[in-house]
């Protein structure tokens, strides 16, 4: 769904409760109308954010000489390239159910962080993938998270 | 230089962490649909032990076992504890166990935030509870928390409204993230007819959950700022009105009936068809009917109040306007009946649950009919009549319709199939208890016995005996369900994919027990 009409959904969402706090409020009985306002707000924030994540895409893909990593939100709007015989990819797997981890491009003293969005046994697939991609001469991946 | 599509396998080598940590930190739909549904279960034996307590004492006509301030406690926390505490998780356990797979989405769109509208569910229960303990009791002044009766109670008074606070946070939190789920998650070709029904009640509940929920956040505020900060809101001694109150609180308090039914609708449009083997009749005309009833229910709160003494043309309105529910409910029961017209149906235990609810919901919806003829309910209001009504809808209602999806659904949830024998043993069981309990209340009712009372006329002893006897079997025969889920859940024989010969929909295309991730890679929809 399109942000548009991710802000529809919410302000439908949002209207009866505000419509009768409102309405309640004229005659004095006030406290809905904070509440209600809390919720639109709150509403919008997680719309905004799962549409934010969900439109968020990267896309990896290893060529002869490269590894490129392109990036954006709808369409991948910003590309890195990374010379593919130099890139190290580490990923610090951490014991803490908490913590999902870092999955790291290294290049020339250059760090860049991938797969954000997944989880912590997704970045582990993610990581033995592009080690064994890299490792091998056969141009073979084009990952899209 | 070229570029090659690797494949996605999907996830199913990687599980679930280990140990406890796994339930507390997990953003896996599916755990956190078993924590809501585990949670629902010990709710649901602690709000029935509150009522084994009610009937207790109403065996027989005196104070028998309690003073009346507990009993009185008791009828509040039973409803409080069923009504958030057992059938409101329990549903939302179930959209979550299967939203994300009858959508073909790998997950719930905000995972983190499915975790913590879990995990302040007991927190709020706990502070619920514990005004047991306190001080002056727990509330006493009905679920309802009527003013002025609710503003004097005991000192535990905040710590009820905090955990409403609690119970509306979560409820609202949850809500979010169906809505945000099924608009943002569904797989390519999805459209928004081609949902389960189940999908679709959600998603109308859901929207009257996020309608609903500050207008109770706002008048239980008002409560405390009454009691606590000096505020004149419900109070006539200062220039408030009462009767506000409960133009508020039904405002809230009728969507939320519809908030504990209409998923039950959608259950119940899922298994009939299976074990009709045929399609739902008239799906779109269930999708609109869901919706109407949903918009209906914010234009009928007054049937609650008939006797505060409102307006002729008020009580007309509200009257007409309840009975005018009766008409797309009546659709929703004449299309399970049509999907059942001259279908190969067998009995297994989901659909005896589901044709159990078809039977004795109706039973419910008609005496909500007469409830809703106003100078009828001004003879009926506050008797054993209105326990009668909300207790045939609520419990073959929504209690049995979450039994029939547990039976329906477990195979999928565990790989095993559950134990038919006992499964049916407990439908017969409870089914006869239920009646034994809840019919003789129309009985008394209609006689004039009145609700919320510890002592009541000797006229009544008989029947009220026989509601107590039902009350404890029912009570007691729920064990068997406990010791059907938990053999269920050790073993037994191997469910396959479909599980049930009928049986369409997504998530009776993943393996049983489903994978920990599924649908990573997005299914294809015809």
């Amino acid at each position: 769904m399109s942000w548009r009409a991710n802000v529809i959904l919410a302000a439908s969402l949002g209207a009866v409760s505000s419509i009768f706090g409102a309405g309640i409020a004229w005659v004095g009985y006030w406290m809905i109308l904070p509440f209600a306002g809390l919720e639109f707000l709150v509403v919008l924030i997680c719309l905004g954010r799962a549409y934010k994540k969900l439109s968020y895409m990267e896309v990896l893909s290893v060529h002869e000489s490269t590894l490129l990593v392109e990036s954006g939100h709808d369409k991948p709007d910003t590309r890195v390239e990374l010379p593919r015989h130099w890139v190290k990819v580490l990923f610090d797997d951490p014991a803490s159910s908490f913590d999902v981890g870092k999955l790291v491009l290294q290049s020339s003293g250059r760090n860049l962080e991938i797969g954000k969005l997944l989880n912590k046994e997704e970045k582990r697939k993610l990581h033995d993938e592009l080690l064994h991609c890299l490792n091998f001469d056969e141009p073979r991946l084009r990952l899209i998270s | 230089m070229s570029t090659a599509t690797a494949e996605h396998h999907d996830h199913d080598d990687h599980g679930p962490a280990k140990g406890w940590t796994r339930w507390l930190y997990t953003t896996n739909h599916k755990d956190i649909g078993t924590l809501y549904l585990l949670f629902a279960l010990v709710m649901f034996f602690i709000g029935g032990g509150m009522a084994l307590i009610i009937r207790a004492e109403l065996f027989q006509p005196g104070l028998q076992l309690v003073d009346p301030l507990f009993f009185n406690s008791m009828t509040t926390m039973h409803a409080l504890v069923m009504i958030f505490g057992v059938v409101m998780p329990a549903f939302v356990g179930l959209a979550n166990w299967m939203i994300p797979m009858m959508i073909g989405g790998p997950d719930m769109a905000l995972p983190r935030l499915n975790n913590w509208s879990f995990w302040i569910m007991p927190f709020a229960f706990l502070l619920l509870l514990s005004t047991l303990f306190m001080e002056g009791g727990g509330p006493a002044g009905g679920w309802t928390l009527y003013a002025p009766l609710s503003l004097q109670g005991g000192d535990s008074f905040a710590f009820v409204i905090f955990s409403i606070h609690f119970m509306g946070i979560s409820s609202v939190m949850g809500s979010i993230n169906i809505v945000a789920t099924i608009f943002n998650m569904r797989a390519p070709g999805m459209t928004l007819m081609k949902m389960p029904l189940f999908v679709w009640t959600w998603l109308i509940t859901a929207y009257l959950l996020i309608a609903v929920i500050p207008v109770l956040a706002g008048a239980v505020t008002m409560l405390l700022t009454d009691r606590y900060f000096g505020t004149s809101f419900f109070s006539a001694a200062g220039g408030g009105d009462p009767v506000m109150y409960q133009h508020i609180f039904w405002f809230f308090g009728h969507p939320e009936v519809y908030i504990l039914i209409l998923p039950a609708f959608g259950i119940i449009s899922s298994i009939i068809p299976t074990f009709a083997r045929k399609p739902l009749f008239g799906y779109a005309s269930m999708v609109y009917a869901t919706a109407s009833i949903a918009f209906l229910s914010f234009i009928v709160w007054a049937h609650h109040m008939f006797t505060v003494g409102m307006p002729l043309a008020g009580e007309m309105f509200f009257m007409f306007a309840t009975m005018m529910i009766s008409v797309p409910t009546g659709v929703k029961v004449f299309n399970w009946i049509a999907t059942m017209w001259r279908g190969s149906m067998t009995f297994e235990t989901p659909m005896l649950f589901a044709v159990g609810f078809l039977v004795m919901f109706t039973i419910g919806g008609l005496s909500g009919l007469m409830l809703a003829i106003t100078p009828a309910d001004i003879q009926y209001h506050d008797t054993y009549f209105v326990v009668a009504h909300f207790h045939y809808v609520l419990v073959p209602g929504a209690i049995y319709s979450i039994m029939a999806a547990t039976y329906y659904w477990m195979p999928k949830w565990t790989g095993n199939m559950y134990d038919e024998k006992w499964g049916k043993i407990h439908f017969w069981v409870s089914t006869i208890f239920l009646n034994v309990l809840f019919f003789p209340m129309h009985f008394v009712g209609l006689a004039g016995m009145p609700r919320r009372i510890p002592d009541y006329s000797l006229q009544f002893a008989d029947w009220n005996a026989v509601a107590t006897i039902g009350a404890f079997g029912f009570g007691f025969s729920q064990l068997i369900f406990v010791y059907v889920v938990l053999k269920c859940m050790r073993g037994g024989e191997k469910a396959t994919t479909e599980v049930w010969e009928g049986a369409e929909g997504l998530e009776w295309t993943v393996p049983s027990p489903a994978p920990y991730h599924t649908f990573e890679k997005p299914p294809v929809i015809n």
